[in-house]
């Protein structure tokens, strides 16, 4: 934009640049104060009404504590097994759709895209939807979490205008080369679409080590409790009993401490796959 | 999606090419025409079985709004009830009370929750610290990633019994307020939370847009002498109008679906009057009480053929609106 070339920065800079500091503040302080809770004593948290600008003196036990709790290793097992192996069924289906659907000379091709779209339009709901799970055995158990989601169409369809971009000519040659379509795919396309593969991984895999809701509707199982499920129940009731015999520390730390356990594998894989995401975003946004 | 309209006109070269090989396909049989894409066909399975089993199989599944349906009967053999359950839930107050719920969450977010991600996006555009820049909206993309129990947690955390604002008013000598729990703070939290989560998230499509202003039209406004907010008014606004009006009726379009997610996360017995929505409430006449499922699958149905019919009115207006500004 013309306005970067005039160097000169006025007052009217300065103030935007501390409203956005300001909102920036507001979206990481809630995140570092319960951070700083999770390893405070509650004494010095009271004392500073709630709000820690850093922690005063660092304590383990709420950490210790919980990490004692039968159910947090339950639950982070059962959080680890649906993302990498969720993660993985939605990148294969999620390629396979969006390859298949970007030979554009391919008849029905059309017919198929349809197929998929309307599903973003319309659906069976959620009692049709529980029904058809539970009619072929899925309810309590971990594929009600990973199946009925294995497709985001439109993700699909994100995906599916990046293979567009890359030349068909590479395609047609390693056909003429005697690939099959799947070698391909394999060979020939996936080297060349890292970065909407991690796109499509990020979207995925957050959305499975988040997973809330399929677990509320489809499960009624204590062991297959994700990490957000417990987390949300310590809210309501106490947690069970933890191994070993010390006195338990305060709920708000150990409530503090399990959000850390639970947000900080986002927060630390986030920053590498930054870069992607957003590129990703625009693909989408273009409509192709 | 232009191009699924017209697959035909999207390759002219290869027409112009082989004219011949074109004609002549056409007259071809279907088989021979598609029998070099079986393999593809094959790669599509996996994809068409899954479509079809959680999704066009619910489809099919919506016939029991118009049954009684019992589990030993199953979905075809229990008996048909005609529009009883439509007649039900129309008459009944609860529902109304949920709908009321639903459009007024959807209301307040709309006009909180739209204009924010805009506003955003224009401080960080007009924002001339470019090193700072980056580092601002790699930390507004942020909580987009988190969940909704964290962003619970986090409320909590403040609007508690012990939490920060409740100090401010103990240490005032004022009464502890349940934030949480009193209806009157519900659609202020809900609405708030979701703005917090998602401003900066929503802001990446408005920056984008923004980007794409020619830079020669701030030149030729400032060479006329505009000031920063006859720029922003003449020239900045002007050139992400068409994508404000189609992210409007997108959200206008989706009026009717309130986060489920974010309801049952935020939801107590306290609440419950004016947190319930229409999703809410079919999952609890469906699956958590009573196991009502014809009479929740109605109620979902009408919900999702108004959306429906919502979408595709917003989509009308935004072609009647710009050429370009369908959603399809």
């Amino acid at each position: 934009m013309g306005t970067r070339s005039m160097s000169r920065k006025g007052p009217a800079d300065v103030i935007i640049l501390i409203v956005l500091l300001l909102l920036c503040a507001t979206t990481l302080y809630p995140l570092l104060n319960l951070i700083f809770i999770s390893l405070s004593d509650m004494e010095d948290v009271m004392r500073s009404g709630g709000m820690l600008l850093y922690p005063r003196s660092i304590h383990w036990d709420a950490y210790d504590y919980i990490l004692r709790y039968a159910g947090l290793a339950d639950a982070y097992k059962m959080t680890i097994f649906i993302t990498v192996v969720g993660t993985a069924i939605n990148l294969v289906m999620t390629t396979l759709g969006a390859y298949v659907l970007s030979i554009r000379d391919m008849p029905g091709r059309n017919a198929l895209m349809t197929f998929v779209l309307v599903t973003m339009f319309f659906g069976g709901g959620l009692i049709p939807t529980y029904l058809v799970v539970k009619g072929i055995g899925l309810v309590n158990t971990p594929w009600a979490l990973m199946l009925p989601g294995a497709i985001s169409a439109w993700l699909l369809v994100l995906t599916r205008n990046f293979f567009q971009g890359i030349p068909k000519e590479l395609r047609e040659s390693a056909r003429i080369d005697g690939c099959s379509e799947l070698m391909t795919l394999i060979r020939i396309m996936l080297p060349l679409s890292m970065p909407i593969m991690a796109t499509l991984a990020l979207f995925y895999g957050v959305g499975h080590w988040n997973e809330y809701i399929n677990v509320v509707i489809y499960v009624n199982d204590e062991k297959l409790n994700t990490l957000q499920v417990l987390l949300r129940r310590m809210y309501t009731s106490a947690i069970g009993e933890v191994d070993g015999d010390s006195l338990p520390p305060p709920v708000e730390t150990i409530r503090a401490a399990t959000v850390a356990l639970t947000a900080l594998p986002i927060i630390c894989v986030y920053p590498f796959l930054q870069k992607y995401f957003v590129q990703g975003m625009m693909v989408g946004a273009v409509k192709g | 999606m232009q191009t699924l309209s017209s697959p035909r006109c999207t390759n002219p070269a290869r027409r112009e090419q082989s004219p011949d090989t074109q004609r002549r396909s056409a007259r071809r049989p279907l088989w021979s025409r598609t029998r070099p894409f079986v393999p593809l066909y094959v790669l599509f399975l996996p994809v068409l079985a899954y479509y079809l089993i959680f999704w066009y199989a619910p489809m099919g599944g919506l016939v029991i709004a118009f049954k009684n349906y019992n589990f030993l009967d199953g979905i075809f053999g229990s008996p048909w009830a005609g529009l009883d359950h439509f007649e039900r839930f129309l008459s009944n107050g609860d529902f109304w009370v949920v709908f009321r719920n639903t459009i007024l969450l959807a209301f307040y977010r709309l006009l909180f929750g739209f204009p924010a991600p805009i506003l955003f996006a224009l401080l960080v555009y007009e924002m001339r610290f470019a090193k700072i820049k980056r580092f601002i909206q790699t930390i507004s993309y942020l909580p987009h990633f988190l969940s909704w129990v964290v962003v619970y947690a986090i409320a909590y955390n403040f609007l508690s019994d012990t939490g920060f604002f409740n100090q401010i008013i103990a240490g005032l000598g004022g009464d502890k307020i349940a934030f949480l729990g009193d209806p009157a703070y519900f659609r202020t939290i809900f609405v708030g939370s979701s703005i917090w989560k998602e401003i900066g998230w929503s802001a990446i499509i408005y920056l984008a847009a923004l980007t794409r202003i020619d830079s020669d039209l701030y030149e030729a406004a400032a060479i006329d002498g505009a000031g920063r907010w006859r720029r922003l008014a003449h020239v900045t606004l002007p050139g992400i109008r068409t994508i404000v009006s189609i992210m409007l009726l997108l959200a206008l379009g989706s009026i009717l679906s309130v986060s489920f997610e974010q309801v049952v996360v935020m939801m107590n017995a306290m609440v419950s009057p004016v947190a319930e929505v229409i999703d809410y409430y079919v999952y609890r006449v469906g699956l958590l009480g009573a196991n009502n499922f014809s009479y929740a699958t109605a109620v979902g149905l009408f919900r999702s053929v108004i959306a429906l019919g919502i979408v595709l009115i917003a989509n009308w207006f935004a072609k009647k609106f710009d050429e370009e500004g369908g959603i399809w």
